[in-house]
């Protein structure tokens, strides 16, 4: 696969650790985690759950119209903050230039909450009447109620805030999501169609809804704590910026999925690292610092080490994981794993992380000097056996 | 310029039926698919009818799939999956036929099916939604509702059937979904991702709440019979439809290679965004016309390359005139001799999926040299003012055709298809 590299040149985060790149940043280096048992009682049916919930945003306070604010819930909110951090600072498009500028997301999906449509059947409860649902119950519910359910909605929202008119488009649901979604911004920028492309991610809201559907998907909770969160990174035009702007260079991609036939799920995580690798032509020696995925199913992890030791070989970079601290954001995973991956390289020092262990990674302590940390593979495994990696480097 | 993406293989479940042949033949004669909805009871429901795929064609569907898919809960997983067979078995193709890490998908669907049962069962009057029995009680929930159907099943149950271990995608851009995913088929074809993908999109929102939603929208024909009348005078809105299109591209050389013919070649794709208004399109077309000049510019065609548009054409107040509007200002004068028309005045609104049937209809109009007609146009409004094939369907030279999807938020995605060489 051709892979151009693009420059990476801002990111934009909302996690438990508040807003920014920097206090998530710190959280992580303090290896102190933000989950904590959820007492929320909406969720006392479900096994006991530790979460990282991200603080509740004013939707207007990230610029959002009072009356488009009305169609969005927390997941909205989050990904508006997260790009209005991004762009705060930043010069305003041109009329020219909206057209060029292209935003792509991984959303996961959105829930409703706990007592919708529940006057509109609130009568039906051994069974749905459907005359009382249409005649009367249908109209308990809010008439922009369907716009709030809708992943794409939230993302058109910050487009139409920002009027970002380029290419675009949103996927669904989990880590491979966004990793599909940076591919297509760097793709935008590297073929031209874009002078400015726009990657972001974001996680579902902790709910009762939202544990239901990861327990039906059959992902949680063997997967561990929940995090909510976004993120959201903005690729240019190498020869159109200030290079002292660059946060670091989205190098390489690769995606395949997992068949049994074809070695399982380690094979899968093998082959795509080795893709990416491939793709940004660089060997497994290169890789200075590994982002796992290590979401704590020991059937995903055990897969990943499997095949970091197939791929490694003897080699041994750093290790980074951010799932200890942040839980699991799912589509907002992704993000914030590489805007943590790239923070590593400017810095020269990854954080102190529960990826040290089991012998595949350098021991964290003392830390590596600031010009070691040239390139990072960031793993990830999404639904159904899908697996991703994405090579991110200091230099192109 | 890149090698040339073709397309070998169709698949198709629409209310007209579940093959290519059959919707073809029923779109050409102006056949309406709409009709009032059977899979409910909708006689309390303010809208006449829907396209919805008839009991006959799902249960023929479940017989052809095999065992272990023909059980899947929701309908828009079962359509996906019957299309992608049959485009599978239009290409030739079975799985041993490509490198299985060199073939793709990429699919386009929707808001996953809100059951009023998942709401209904633990809804407590007293107290609101009990949240802990439900957590207790959650294989009660209903097998074709969203807790067991994530956005991504399709997608991955063809990829396991079909063995599809390259690379993925799901996409929810609401109505642009399936021409966005198509489009982005074709991408990876071209930058060496992948030599295979099966691409298309699948909905149904003929469900109690899905009705419901485009009611509350305000989006819904209300009209006494299920009926769609895309740029006439008394449209009423639009109809909602179910189904999916699934389509085998293919890089030229793959196909040379297994000996393909391709039905026609994918040439360009466009995407845009209108950041207008969540619930209104630009009102001067802004993103729409982006989007189709970007398909054209992809795809190295002027506009006078194009004989025919298969046009978004909801039937909405506020679709047909903007759309109009936006194919005038891209094709210039171009414009008068250009044949458009409608396939949802047929087939209804497939909301998420519409691209794909769409991108097949326009496949066969450039394969064959005719277009479908625009059905039910009899009072045209004089805000849409092309020629809409309102006559029946009509044999034409079609050296190459855009389709349109418009979806509400504002994202568009047109492609682009033209003949093989």
């Amino acid at each position: 696969m051709k892979f151009t590299p693009v420059p990476i040149t801002g990111a934009g985060l909302v996690t438990a650790a508040g807003r920014g790149v920097e206090p998530a940043w710190e959280a992580l280096c303090a290896g102190r985690s933000l989950l904590a048992l959820d007492t929320d009682p909406e969720l006392t049916g479900f096994p006991p759950i530790e979460t990282a919930r991200c603080a509740r945003i004013d939707p207007e306070s990230v610029g959002a119209d009072r009356r488009a604010a009305r169609t969005m819930g927390h997941h909205t909110h989050m990904l508006l903050a997260a790009v209005h951090d991004l762009v705060t600072g930043t010069p305003a498009v041109s009329e020219m230039e909206e057209e060029e500028i292209a935003f792509f997301a991984g959303m996961d999906s959105v829930d409703p909450g706990k007592d919708d449509l529940l006057g509109a059947v609130r009568d039906s409860r051994d069974r749905v009447d459907l005359v009382h649902f249409f005649s009367e119950g249908m109209d308990t519910i809010p008439p922009l109620w369907p716009l709030s359910m809708v992943n794409a909605i939230g993302f058109s929202q910050a487009a139409i805030q920002h009027r970002w008119r380029g290419e675009n488009a949103v996927f669904s649901a989990g880590p491979e999501a966004a990793a599909r979604a940076a591919c297509e911004a760097a793709d935008s920028i590297g073929t031209g169609k874009a002078r400015l492309a726009l990657c972001a991610g974001v996680s579902g809201v902790v709910s009762a809804r939202m544990l239901a559907r990861a327990q039906r998907r059959g992902v949680w909770p063997q997967a561990g704590g929940l995090g909510e969160g976004a993120g959201v990174i903005r690729i240019e035009k190498p020869e159109e910026i200030d290079r002292s702007k660059i946060l670091g260079w989205l190098k390489g991609y690769s995606s395949v999925r997992a068949l049994k036939k074809r070695g399982g799920l380690a094979r899968a995580v093998q082959t795509s690292a080795e893709g990416a690798l491939a793709s940004a032509a660089l060997t497994p020696d290169k890789v200075d610092l590994l982002v796992i995925y290590g979401e704590g199913d020991s059937r995903a992890d055990g897969a990943e080490a499997q095949a970091i030791h197939a791929l490694l070989g003897g080699h041994k970079p750093w290790g980074l994981a951010t799932k200890g601290v942040f839980g699991h954001l799912w589509g907002g995973s992704t993000v914030l794993d590489l805007i943590m991956a790239m923070k590593a390289l400017a810095v020269g020092a990854p954080p102190p992380t529960s990826a040290a262990e089991g012998g595949l990674f350098r021991d964290a302590a003392g830390g590596p000097g600031r010009d070691e940390l040239e390139n990072a593979l960031v793993l990830l495994q999404g639904f159904d056996g899908v697996c991703a990696a994405l090579l991110v480097g200091k230099n192109a | 310029m890149s090698a040339q993406v073709f397309i070998t293989g169709l698949g198709i479940v629409t209310s007209l039926g579940a093959d290519v042949e059959t919707c073809w033949r029923r779109a050409l004669a102006g056949e309406s698919g709409l009709a009032p909805i059977a899979s409910f009871d909708a006689k309390a429901l303010p809208i006449a009818g829907a396209g919805e795929v008839t009991e006959e064609s799902l249960r023929a569907i479940r017989e052809r799939l095999p065992e272990e898919y023909a059980g899947e809960g929701e309908r828009r997983v079962l359509f996906a999956l019957d299309a992608a067979q049959s485009a599978m078995t239009d290409a030739g193709m079975r799985p041993g036929d490509y490198a299985p890490e060199r073939a793709g998908v990429v699919m386009g669907t929707g808001l996953s099916s809100y059951r009023l049962e998942d709401f209904a069962a633990w809804a407590d009057p007293e107290n609101g939604f009990d949240a802990v029995r439900f957590a207790r009680e959650l294989e009660m929930t209903q097998e074709s509702g969203y807790f067991n159907n994530p956005p991504e099943r399709a997608t991955s149950k063809m990829a396991e059937w079909f063995e599809l271990a390259g690379p993925t995608g799901t996409i929810t851009s609401a109505c642009a979904a399936a021409g966005q995913a198509i489009g982005l088929g074709m991408r990876m074809i071209r930058r060496g991702e992948a030599d295979v993908v099966l691409c298309g999109g699948a909905d149904s929102m003929i469900h109690p709440v899905g009705m419901a939603i485009f009611l509350l929208l305000g989006a819904a024909s209300e009209s006494k019979v299920p009926v769609c009348r895309p740029f006439d005078r008394k449209r009423t809105g639009l109809a909602v439809g179910e189904g999916a299109g699934v389509v085998v591209l293919e890089s030229e050389a793959h196909a040379r290679k297994r000996g393909a013919a391709p039905c026609a070649v994918l040439a360009g794709y466009g995407a845009s965004m209108d950041a207008h208004q969540v619930t209104a399109p630009h009102p001067a077309g802004r993103g729409a016309v982006r989007a189709m000049s970007e398909a054209l510019g992809d795809a190295g065609l002027t506009p006078g390359d194009v004989a025919y548009v298969n046009a978004h054409g909801t039937g909405t107040k506020l679709n047909d005139p903007v759309e109009s509007r936006a194919i005038r200002e891209v094709f210039g004068a171009r414009a008068d001799a250009l044949a458009v028309s409608s396939s949802k005045s047929m087939i209804g609104h497939l909301i998420a999926a519409c691209g794909a049937p769409e991108f097949i209809f326009t496949t066969l109009s450039v394969a064959r040299d005719i277009v479908h007609p625009t059905a039910n146009l009899e009072n045209p409004d004089p805000k849409c003012d092309l020629d809409y094939v309102a006559e029946g369907a009509r044999e034409m030279p079609v050296p190459a055709a855009i389709t349109n999807s418009f979806g509400f938020g504002g994202q568009n995605a047109t492609l682009l298809v033209s003949k093989a060489a």
